[in-house]
């Protein structure tokens, strides 16, 4: 016998030390499908309305805590890239008309902020 | 008001039950007895219930709307409502008929209306989908451009007593409940400069029903049947109710234009017919863009609130997450108008 647990062997390698699985991630995937697939389909009127409401806020918080390293320093590369410290600077910048001679590269950068956000809000808005 | 016919301002102790209303209704209509009273939605101001009040000849069907305690009264109370109501009706929009409102007694005062119950169905989903409203859905840019021109050319002399803000500058008014909230949103700002740069003339002012859309639209299987929710009913520049209901929020997933069911150059052909007003596409998309930023300061208000522990309601923490696709829309549409 040997004595190597084999248990996780072909999962995902742990990332939750010194906390036991299912990850915080996991265990709101598993009450999202919990909701979607075994208490949305017996339910209806207001109740199933708000049960959508609850599964898609659990969509949103698991898409943000899977994106939200990558997607801070990109931002942070972004706002660099325009010569604002943070996201008050910037709108203290616009209202002062300083990117007014280069509004359509503050468009197109304002566009690469928010299209991060709403990777995470919400996918399926994007046209 | 209290003049009017079958209009009865009532004062009452502060209990909203079937108790008190069987009471009331038996002053007003002669009634005899109430049943099915149902709680209806929640909006976050007020509460809805629906009930039948019974005479000796007939059931009457009706609404209840009574503010709810403890929340801010911007967005007006039942009981303002309810005159607003009696003058559209008198003016030919189509609207319930009010039965009655008033006030309760003592402090943490809740008014409250009652009106006749009309057929039809508000959900924009099932009105933008379903075959059953095939009908409706073809006369529906006609029928709301008619109630919107009705809307609009009534005269403000008649609202003498009803405290209507007169909002003649509609982008400070935004500024600053935008900058009330102290949550800065570079994208608003971007907007708002843009805005500001490419304002159209301000029309006269006139009455405006502000939250004109579906969902506060009662539609039966012909077309429009009523107008509801006048809570932020005002003054202002009349073309703002038409941007209002082309914010794609209102289209509700549909690709139309036009609260989801139509074009611009169809609702403006049919308010131009039934206002005498014209209206060009760059004054209505200037509107459709000042609403797409005014929903998104509305979302980052209702995301503001929950935070701060005024709502637990997980609905509005919901829509707080919304900002994003105003963002996404406010750019999208500005980014089109750069590159023409």
């Amino acid at each position: 016998m040997s004595n190597v647990d084999m248990s996780d062997w072909g999962l995902p390698s742990r990332t939750n030390y010194p906390y036991d699985a299912p990850s915080a991630t996991e265990l709101i995937q598993a009450v999202e499908e919990c909701i979607t697939e075994e208490i949305m389909p017996s339910s209806d009127g207001s109740t199933k309305w708000k049960l959508r409401i609850a599964a898609n806020a659990l969509k949103i918080a698991i898409r943000e805590i899977e994106g939200g390293n990558s997607h801070r320093d990109t931002l942070q590369t972004i706002l660099t890239d325009i010569e604002a410290i943070d996201m008050h600077d910037l709108s203290e910048k616009i209202k002062a008309g300083d990117y007014d001679d280069r509004f359509e590269m503050l468009q197109e950068k304002l566009l690469s902020i928010v299209t991060m956000k709403l990777a995470v809000a919400n996918p399926e808005h994007f046209q | 008001m209290e003049n009017q016919p079958g209009f009865l301002a009532m004062n009452n102790n502060a209990v909203f039950g079937a108790n008190w209303l069987a009471l009331r209704l038996k002053e007003i209509l002669g009634t005899t007895e109430v049943s099915n009273l149902i709680r209806l939605s929640g909006g976050a101001n007020r509460e809805t219930w629906s009930f039948e009040a019974h005479t000796k000849e007939k059931q009457h069907s009706l609404i209840m709307q009574i503010d709810r305690d403890g929340m801010d009264r911007l967005n007006g109370t039942c009981e303002r409502e309810s005159r607003i109501l009696h003058i559209a009706k008198l003016n030919g929009v189509p609207v319930p008929t009010v039965i009655a409102s008033g006030f309760s007694e003592g402090s943490g005062s809740r008014s409250f209306s009652i009106t006749e119950k009309m057929q039809g169905e508000t959900i924009a989903r099932k009105i933008l989908r379903d075959s059953q409203w095939k009908n409706a859905r073809e006369n529906l840019i006609h029928d709301m451009a008619k109630a919107l021109a009705a809307i609009h050319r009534i005269d403000r002399s008649q609202f003498e007593g009803i405290e209507l803000s007169d909002v003649r500058d509609p982008l400070s008014s935004l500024e600053s409940i935008y900058e009330a909230l102290n949550d800065p949103h570079p994208t608003f700002d971007f907007a708002f400069r843009w805005l500001q740069a490419n304002q159209p003339k301000i029309s006269e002012s006139t009455f405006v029903h502000g939250d004109f859309r579906l969902g506060n639209l009662l539609i039966d299987t012909s077309g429009l049947n009523a107008v509801l929710d006048w809570e932020i009913a005002q003054f202002g520049d009349p073309i703002q109710d038409l941007g209002w209901m082309c914010v794609r929020a209102w289209r509700f997933g549909s690709d139309q234009r036009v609260a989801g069911i139509g074009s611009y150059d169809q609702l403006i052909e049919s308010y131009v017919q039934e206002s005498g007003q014209d209206v060009s596409t760059a004054t209505l998309l200037w509107w459709e863009i000042f609403g797409t930023l005014r929903w998104g300061i509305i979302c980052l208000q209702m995301g503001g609130d929950f935070r701060k522990g005024r709502t637990n309601s997980l609905e509005i923490a919901a829509i707080g997450r919304r900002v994003a696709e105003n963002e996404y829309d406010l750019l999208q549409a500005i980014g089109e108008k750069l590159n023409e």
